[in-house]
Order: C-alpha cells, then sequence, then structure tokens
C-alpha cells in the first residue's frame, strides 16, 4: 500500500520535472468551466429504495502546457484543480487535485493521417464527509484518433485505472474498500457542424464496482468489500446503507454537444448511461446529464 | 427601389436561399440530390482541388464580383469576394488558399511587379534582418490582394505576396497568415514563415516576423504615435485545424501535426 502511494507521488514529481518549460514552442494556456448536472443513481444502487438522485455543482481550472518536441509529435502536461458540490448529499463534496502528461504523435502531417497518444494521470481525491471515499487515482491511457472527413473524427482508446483508498489505519476491515482496478476500452466518434461538434463514446469497463445499498445475502456473498457507508446514510426504514466492491463489466454511453461561442468558450451538455452487470447477479443502471460552460485562455 | 429588392443586397433572405442551394449544387446538371445531402452530411475529405475548381466549401452568401457564387464558379487573380454574416468561403487561387470568414470584404489583384518599399528602411534599422528584407525584394511575380474589412485565413506558395488593409501593409512569403480589418486597426498572425509587417501611415512602424507556430500576433493601429504602431496582440479567431485544410487543397502539409488543443475551442474530456 505504502509502495503504491510512493510510486503515485514519483509519478506525480515526475510530472513536474518533466513540465518545466525548456522548449522554444512552450504554449501555455488554461481551462475554467463550471457545470450544473444531475445524478439520478448517487449510490450506483439495485434496488429502487436505495436509489437516490442528486444536483451536483462542478467548478474546475486546469493549467496546461504543450512542449512540442517536433513537427510530429509533443507532449501536453496538465495541472488540474477541480470542486464537485451536492446539493443534498453534502458529504459526498469533494476537491480533486491532478497531474497528468499525455505524448501525441502524428507520424504524417496531412489532415486525415492517424494519431496516436498516450497519457498517465494521477490525482487526489478529498471529501468534505467521506473518510472512505478519500484516495489516489492513477490512470495510464493509450489512444488512436483520425479525421474521416472535415466533419468526421474518430477514436479508440484502452486504459488502465486504479484507485487506492488514503488510510492512516491499515488493516482494518473495510478500509480498503475503495480500492479498485478497472480497465477499460473505448471508440467515440465527433461529428462537427458550423459551430457545433456533437459526439459520442461507447466505453466497456471491466473490473471493481462500488455500489451502495441494503446488505442483502446476495450482495454480501459477491462482494469482494463491504463496509457502512459513511456518506450516504441509512435508508427511509432507518436500515444502513452499506458500500460494497463486486467484480463486474460496465458499459457507458456518452453523447453530447459542444456549441462554441468563441474561440475561447463554449457551451457543453453531455448525458451518460451506465449500466453495470456484476458479480452474484447484480446490476444497476444509472443517468446523469450535465450543461458547462467552458472557457479557454492564455 | 427597396433595399429589400435591390440585387447588390447580400443579405436579401431570398437571395440566401438561392445562393444556399446553388452552393449545395441543388440546380447542378445531373445532381443526384440525396447523394448530395450524403455527402455534405458525412463531409469531404480535404485533397488537391481538380484544375478548374476553385471553391472547396461555401456557406450561405458569397459573391464573386457581385455575383452569387456556387462550388463550379471560378476564381481568378483580379476577382472581389464578399461573404455575408453567418457565412464563409473556402477557396484556391493558383498555389494559395483562403478562408474568408463572414462579413468579409477582399478583392485580389495579381501585379507583375512589387517593390517592399519599406524593405530598404528595415535594412537600415534592422541589419541583422537584412537577408529576410532581401529575400522579400527578390520575387519577380506577386500577387496582391486587399482585405477591406473582416477576415482571412490564407496559406501562400513559395511566391511573394502583399496584403494590405486600411491600415496597414504586410509582406509574405511562403507562409500560413491571418488577417483581419477594422476601421481602427488590423491583425496579423504569422502562423507560420516570414512576413513584413508596416503600417500604412508611418513608414516608422515596420517589423519582420519569423514565426514557427504563432510566434507574434500583432495589432497594427491606425491612431497611434508614429513608430508605435504595431503592438502585440493575443491569438485569436482561427485554428491550426482550418491552417492544415488549406495546405491539403493545394497539396502541401503545415509545418506542425501537434498542436495540444491550445489553439481550439474549449472542449470537455470525456
Amino acid at each position: 500500500m505504502k509502495k503504491r502511494i510512493m510510486i503515485f507521488h514519483l509519478t506525480l514529481l515526475l510530472s513536474l520535472i518533466l513540465g518545466i518549460p525548456s522548449s522554444y514552442a512552450a504554449r501555455p494556456f488554461f481551462d475554467l468551466g463550471i457545470d450544473v448536472g444531475h445524478d439520478n443513481n448517487i449510490g450506483r444502487a439495485e434496488e429502487d429504495s436505495d436509489i437516490l438522485s442528486d444536483k451536483f455543482l462542478t467548478a474546475s481550472v486546469s493549467a496546461n502546457y504543450l512542449h512540442q518536441i517536433d513537427y510530429n509529435s509533443g507532449i501536453v502536461f496538465k495541472a488540474l484543480a477541480e470542486w464537485i458540490d451536492y446539493q443534498h448529499y453534502y458529504a459526498l463534496d469533494h476537491y480533486v487535485l491532478g497531474l497528468s502528461a499525455t505524448y501525441r504523435f502524428k507520424p504524417d502531417l496531412t489532415y486525415t493521417a492517424p494519431w496516436y497518444s498516450l497519457g498517465i494521470t494521477g490525482k487526489r481525491l478529498e471529501y468534505h464527509d467521506s473518510e472512505l471515499r478519500n484516495g489516489y487515482t492513477l490512470e495510464a491511457q493509450a489512444m488512436a484518433g483520425k479525421r474521416f472527413t472535415d466533419r468526421v473524427m474518430g477514436k479508440i482508446g484502452l486504459a488502465h485505472h486504479e484507485r487506492l483508498a488514503r488510510t492512516d489505519e491499515e488493516g482494518l476491515l473495510g478500509e480498503k474498500l475503495f480500492e479498485t482496478q478497472t480497465t477499460k476500452a473505448f471508440v467515440g466518434m465527433d461529428y462537427f457542424w458550423d459551430k457545433f461538434i456533437f459526439y459520442g463514446q461507447y466505453t466497456f469497463q471491466t473490473g471493481d464496482v462500488i455500489s451502495t445499498g441494503r446488505a442483502t445475502r446476495k450482495v454480501v456473498l459477491a462482494s469482494d468489500e463491504i463496509q457502512q457507508d459513511d456518506a450516504i446514510g441509512r435508508d427511509k426504514n432507518n436500515n444502513i446503507r452499506w458500500a460494497y466492491r463486486l467484480k463486474g463489466d460496465t458499459h457507458i454511453g456518452d453523447i453530447g454537444v459542444n456549441y462554441s461561442l468563441s474561440r475561447a468558450a463554449a457551451l457543453d451538455f453531455t448525458v451518460r448511461a451506465v449500466e453495470v452487470k456484476a458479480a452474484g447477479g447484480n446490476r444497476y443502471d444509472s443517468y446523469s446529464a450535465h450543461l458547462g460552460l467552458l472557457y479557454r485562455f492564455k | 427601389m427597396t433595399e429589400r429588392n435591390n440585387p447588390n443586397n447580400i443579405d436579401d433572405p431570398r437571395r440566401d436561399f438561392l445562393v444556399k442551394a446553388l452552393a449545395a449544387g441543388v440546380y447542378s446538371a445531373g445532381a443526384a440530390i440525396p447523394g448530395l445531402v450524403v455527402a455534405d452530411f458525412f463531409g469531404r475529405k480535404p485533397e488537391k482541388l481538380p484544375k478548374g475548381r476553385s471553391f472547396y466549401r461555401i456557406e450561405g452568401k458569397v459573391l464573386v464580383n457581385g455575383k452569387a457564387a456556387d462550388l463550379n464558379t471560378v476564381v481568378t487573380a483580379n476577382d472581389k469576394l464578399e461573404t455575408a454574416k453567418g457565412s464563409k468561403a473556402i477557396f484556391v487561387v493558383g498555389q494559395d488558399a483562403f478562408l474568408l470568414k463572414e462579413k468579409s470584404q477582399l478583392k485580389l489583384s495579381a501585379k507583375e511587379k512589387f517593390k517592399k518599399r519599406l524593405s530598404n528602411k528595415v535594412k537600415k534599422k534592422e541589419p541583422q534582418k537584412t537577408h529576410v528584407a532581401e529575400q522579400l525584394q527578390d520575387s519577380a511575380l506577386v500577387n496582391s490582394m486587399r482585405l477591406v474589412k473582416g477576415g482571412v485565413l490564407t496559406v501562400f506558395g513559395k511566391s511573394e505576396h502583399e496584403i494590405s488593409t486600411p491600415t496597414a501593409s504586410i509582406g509574405i512569403r511562403g507562409t500560413g497568415v491571418y488577417f483581419e480589418s477594422e476601421p481602427e486597426r488590423s491583425y496579423v498572425c504569422t502562423c507560420y514563415g516570414i512576413t513584413e509587417l508596416a503600417a500604412s501611415d508611418d513608414l516608422d512602424s515596420t517589423e519582420i516576423i519569423q514565426s514557427k507556430h504563432h510566434d507574434a500576433p500583432r495589432y497594427i493601429l491606425k491612431d497611434a504615435p508614429a513608430g508605435q504602431k504595431i503592438i502585440p496582440a493575443p491569438f485569436k479567431n482561427h485554428s491550426d485545424l482550418e491552417l492544415m485544410l488549406l495546405e491539403e487543397l493545394v497539396g502541401r502539409t503545415p509545418p506542425f501535426a501537434v498542436s495540444g488543443d491550445n489553439y481550439s475551442a474549449p472542449r470537455r474530456g470525456y
């Protein structure tokens, strides 16, 4: 556990060192975003009585820096901070601090030539009132994309994601509940029309999933870890809601539209549908939607 | 005659419909309308335009020498192009490709030769840049153009060009450049290559820009003290993707492939 956290910190440090401006083609730019959204199943629960919805507000800022290596390749470094605020379940309010580095390569300079990227992202998650959820995430991603025409672009990719719990009390039951490993494959398409970008992505993810609800026999038998959820509370009959980790497959569909207000600002609306088929016959789905105003400056 | 019935009114809504239909090729002989609609929906792979073709894309109302343009209209080096609000034209003349933004007027002209009237002065003031001034003077045949208003993104072949706006004169060689023209100022971004900027009415306001990737955007002001009319400006209103598309239309590529998204509008990662 400590070794993995040490690797995480070393990765962040390396990203910072590599990110020090050094080339003629240094290109810093900054992104700001504010989103309002609705999630119809914040606990990823299966039973109707456990399904809770909430609205949320997200504010984010990131500093980005392009280190252009040559005509064909470059590395984009990003430092980001994000705050997510829930309307009712404020224990789930949290901030995210992260660093990422993405190497991009386009062997051919022509318009429709494919491009490739390799990226690594590390984040720290700190919740308002959910010790279980505090921790770190690490993700490595490989992606390829191509413009087919001046209106259509496609991309495919693979990613591996690890979430590490941050606890000072090792060995306690359930303290590692939110330690998860997932691998995903995705395919996406963008459609450009005037000031609009219509986009969609399908993601298949396999690995650990976490759900919150009453501890039924089915859940207890199938789960790898289980612990009283410290953020979502009890149901209307005062039954404890439990967070549990299962092995499962997740199907995620995203569709959205981005409307460019100017070269520096855009409105973005996304709908996400998630369906999980987990061990022991556990299944749940959720939908979320969010509308954001994005701003970029240099 | 009312403004609505004026045949030269580029914003007449009936004209808008006709021009859009023409641009879509609806009235072309033998046009297979469903095929065209499908092709337009999915877009096109940008590639070098065949001989005799000038326009790659027309959106909205575009006039060439005062007449509505369609995809079969040929643009020559002495034509005048005009776009209405919300309109856009992407076209090629020789080895040069243009993206004319909305509400723009561009007058093209072919000249036998032009002399860079500022080059000698620049040579005296900045001896280290002499070779650039000399390079700019060496050309034998030059196309010139005047951007009366609006904006135009251009990529040029090897030959030398000159663009003028109400406040500026710009000498160009083998370059991608974006210009905007307003009554009180002009905007020039040398996306890559070499340009020589000068204020129209001030021989002391000159600058040679040698850029690899949007390195030094500039405003050229109408009302500013002599020698101080060229000032730094932000990057704005054009993108690497547009440059790539234009270069593709004339069979070239821009000198970069990776931009890190910093020259496009923001969007969410998902």
